[in-house]
């Protein structure tokens, strides 16, 4: 397994599997297979990416720890910057096809509906994060601090969901799916820290139980 | 009344060559040119003449977001979003939306004197 994970090839065949989705929507672009309404289409097959491409990163950390495969953490940064493509491609489909490239319009519409305004604020979380995800920024900003700042995918993936479940009218099943992901991969990291800092605490002696009043 | 006895105004039992299919309203439909897009009348059981006016569905359910006459209008804002543009079928860019989707000059007199800002 660990001879998998770290062969260069593995990351040329990961990269080429997160392209599929690109491929398979230029394939049906070209054949006229995007449905009635092919910018809808689009919109929402790249907005599907962006979530998958997301839970797919938060989940990386988690199997690392459960399966002990600390290699996987190659993939972390292709998979994370998958997401920001497709999450670019979204976007695209959203200034071009739905505000004519005209940015007032777009502001007017990001201040009007709360699920364009949530997106828009999870798609900007991600900008510094791909920015900042080259190996020189990690030294430039320091581990902790790099960290830190890339908990923000936190915040983006919980956006992502609250976007797409105030998207839909009736049938909210993807949208709680992609939820119940991203909270579970959330929660075993709010576990982990417990734990942790259960373990790092001090042990306390016990302290007699005289309260002193007055 | 008035919208009714419009020639614009039809009644619909099927589309595109078939039979109306549930979701688009089956057994019969009101098809208002004018409205069309905002909210239409749809799976016609019964038609009833009243004094007053009459409760509607969206009405009922979300007053502030529907008025009874349910006109496309883009000079008014529904409000969580807006009805300016709208993006037809084989088209990639939206294009501003006409007021009574263009049947301004065949409809406009139905509701002279109205506040269509009140009377949405």
């Amino acid at each position: 397994m660990r001879r998998i994970l770290t062969s260069k090839w593995t990351k040329v065949a990961v990269f080429l599997l997160c392209l599929i989705p690109l491929l398979e929507l230029l394939n049906r672009a070209l054949h006229n297979r995007l449905g009635a309404n092919p910018v809808e289409f689009l919109q929402h097959a790249t907005g599907d990416w962006i979530l998958r491409f997301l839970v797919f990163t938060l989940a990386i950390t988690p199997l690392r720890k459960l399966f002990n495969l600390p290699d996987l953490i190659r993939f972390r940064r292709m998979l994370g910057l998958f997401a920001f493509f497709y999450a670019c491609l979204h976007f695209l489909t959203y200034i071009g096809p739905d505000q004519s490239f005209d940015p007032s319009a777009m502001w007017k519409d990001i201040a009007k509906r709360p699920f364009i305004t949530v997106g828009f604020t999870a798609f900007v979380l991600l900008i510094p994060l791909a920015i900042t995800s080259t190996t020189g920024w990690i030294r430039r900003l320091g581990g902790k601090r790099w960290q830190m700042l890339h908990r923000a995918i936190y915040v983006s993936a919980v956006l992502g969901v609250v976007h797409y479940y105030w998207l839909v009218k009736s049938d909210v099943r993807k949208p709680l799916f992609y939820g119940t992901l991203v909270a579970i991969l959330l929660l075993w990291r709010f576990a982990s820290w417990i734990s942790r800092r259960r373990s790092q605490a001090p042990v306390r002696v016990a302290a007699p139980g005289v309260s002193i009043s007055g | 009344m008035d919208e009714a006895m419009n020639p614009l105004a039809l009644l619909s039992v099927g589309m595109y060559g078939e039979t109306l299919p549930n979701q688009d309203g089956a057994p019969v439909r009101m098809v208002l040119p004018w409205k069309y897009g905002f909210k239409s009348v749809k799976s016609i059981a019964k038609i009833k003449f009243q004094q007053k006016m009459p409760p509607t569905t969206w009405n009922r359910l979300a007053p502030n977001e529907y008025g009874f006459y349910s006109n496309v209008n883009p000079g008014v804002d529904h409000p969580r979003w807006t009805q300016s543009k709208e993006r037809r079928l084989g088209e990639i860019f939206k294009r501003p939306t006409l007021m009574f989707n263009g049947y301004a000059d065949q409809v406009a007199g139905l509701y002279n004197g109205m506040d269509l800002k009140k009377n949405y």
